[in-house]
């Protein structure tokens, strides 16, 4: 039993990504610590957010971090780009996984590419399998948050979310996901990646109201 | 300089009968050959300037491909002068160490403890007939919470001071009769960027150097990173420098 992190969830619009992740570390079925940050800045262009071992995703974490510095000191106007840093992490899983030593992850990376003037997201999981769509939900949110941001995308026949419409099918999602998931929690972070850079919110909260259960729960105001 | 050293300048693993270490003497003649550099430490940071000497009218400035002015970690710059590529090196150690500190300790590389590592390897490269020493000189400058601005400069023999100001290279006495003219305390970053630029256009000799570049960097505590000149920032300074010159060449007529 290890300390690890639950669902990411990445919704791509027309300008940019949203990605959003709760902030608890469970260790089993306690919620050990309750401020973990999964998702993270990588620099204006990319930011990632990780589920699983969180040990794990810190270590490559900090590896993409050591690169982001390398890259400002040597001072000669590149930087890694979205699909640098998902090729990295491909490339790493994959060679881990060979080895049947994986780092046990799954990785969203979203950023905007500005040679094509779009945003981009990608997922690569502890098998070293990667791909790029423009939802994706690692961990419980596969089966929770999936389906619907399917059938949300779905409506929309083609045409790419607004901000707004990317906005609501991820707190949603979120809040669906503290609804169902065991191991859920109601607070988590949010990062936003456009082409103006990377930007991580504050602290969130999902509401739930738990209408079919009202009738049992028995407290102050009964 | 006129003494020769007679036998015992072939390896720095060997003093002179009047105690001195003739490579490491030589070493710092190649510093001395070098454009100058220079640094200011402010109330409020570190200003750094560099005189480029424009090897070819073809090298491409803005790849930044040829300079004098490195970042360390991203909060520590430094600016070298002697022999460019003994001073790549070192900076390439600076980089490997202060990364390896971040590693292991978790936060960056406090300036003191650099310098400090970066000097004792200069130093070991004096002990040994195998290896010459660093034809360098390396001013390192950082701002740190608590602490404030700091100025290093690490030497070919290894040794290494924190200053309030420094110069190294061709014109380093002229620079330093100047630098001491200056209330350095009571300046801050954007009155010293104006000091630094016209303190290399004095001290540039036009009768036997080649023409030169500005380059010019600042540490301060607001972003507490090391940072090239925004554009309009070196105009400014270049400016000053260019007309301090004019003033005093005019003064002299």
């Amino acid at each position: 039993r290890r300390v690890h992190g639950g669902a990411v969830v990445g919704v791509c619009y027309d300008q940019g990504v949203l990605l959003a992740a709760d902030t608890v570390g469970s260790f089993g079925s306690l919620a050990k610590l309750k401020h973990v940050s999964r998702v993270h800045k990588i620099n204006d262009m990319v930011a990632v957010g990780f589920s699983g071992d969180l040990a794990d995703g810190d270590c490559l974490l900090n590896e993409l971090q050591n690169m982001v510095i390398d890259d400002s000191v040597l001072d000669d106007g590149t930087e890694l780009s979205p699909r640098a840093v998902f090729c990295w992490l491909t490339r790493v899983l994959h060679h881990r996984r060979n080895k049947l030593d994986p780092f046990y992850n799954q990785f969203i990376v979203a950023g905007f590419d500005k040679k094509a003037n779009k945003p981009f997201m990608g997922c690569v999981n502890l098998l070293g399998y990667s791909w790029e769509e423009s939802i994706i939900a690692t961990g419980m949110g596969l089966h929770f948050a999936l389906p619907y941001m399917r059938s949300q995308q779905e409506a929309k026949s083609g045409v790419p979310f607004t901000f707004e419409e990317a906005q609501t099918v991820l707190t949603k999602s979120m809040a669906c996901l503290y609804a169902r998931d065991c191991r859920g929690w109601p607070q988590y972070q949010v990062v936003k990646v456009d082409g103006a850079g990377v930007v991580k919110s504050d602290v969130q909260y999902s509401r739930v109201a738990f209408k079919e259960s009202a009738d049992y729960i028995e407290g102050r105001n009964s | 300089m006129s003494s020769i050293g007679q036998g015992y300048d072939l390896s720095a693993s060997q003093f002179s009968p009047d105690g001195k270490v003739f490579q490491v003497e030589y070493a710092q003649k190649a510093v001395e050959n070098s454009g100058t550099i220079l640094a200011l430490r402010g109330s409020d940071g570190v200003v750094f300037a560099v005189e480029k000497f424009v090897q070819s009218k073809l090298h491409r400035q803005e790849a930044n491909s040829v300079t004098r002015l490195f970042s360390i970690d991203e909060h520590i710059g430094a600016a070298v002068a002697g022999i460019l590529t003994d001073s790549l090196a070192l900076v390439e150690y600076a980089r490997d160490d202060a990364a390896e500190y971040r590693e292991d300790h978790g936060i960056p590389v406090p300036l003191r403890v650099l310098a400090n590592r970066v000097a004792d390897y200069a130093h070991a490269h004096t002990l040994y007939s195998a290896i010459r020493p660093f034809g360098v000189n390396m001013i390192l400058a950082s701002v740190e919470a608590g602490i404030g601005p700091q100025i290093f400069m690490i030497e070919p023999s290894g040794v290494v001071y924190g200053y309030r100001g420094v110069a190294a290279g061709k014109a380093k006495q002229t620079a330093h009769t100047e630098i001491e003219k200056l209330k350095l305390g009571d300046m801050t970053c954007d009155d010293l960027i104006k000091e630094a630029s016209r303190i290399i256009y004095v001290c540039h000799d036009e009768t036997k150097d080649k023409p030169f570049e500005l380059e010019m960097s600042w540490v301060r505590a607001e972003e507490q990173k090391h940072l090239r000149l925004p554009d309009n920032k070196l105009k400014e300074a270049d400016a000053h420098g260019k007309q301090a010159l004019e003033e005093q060449d005019s003064d002299s007529d």
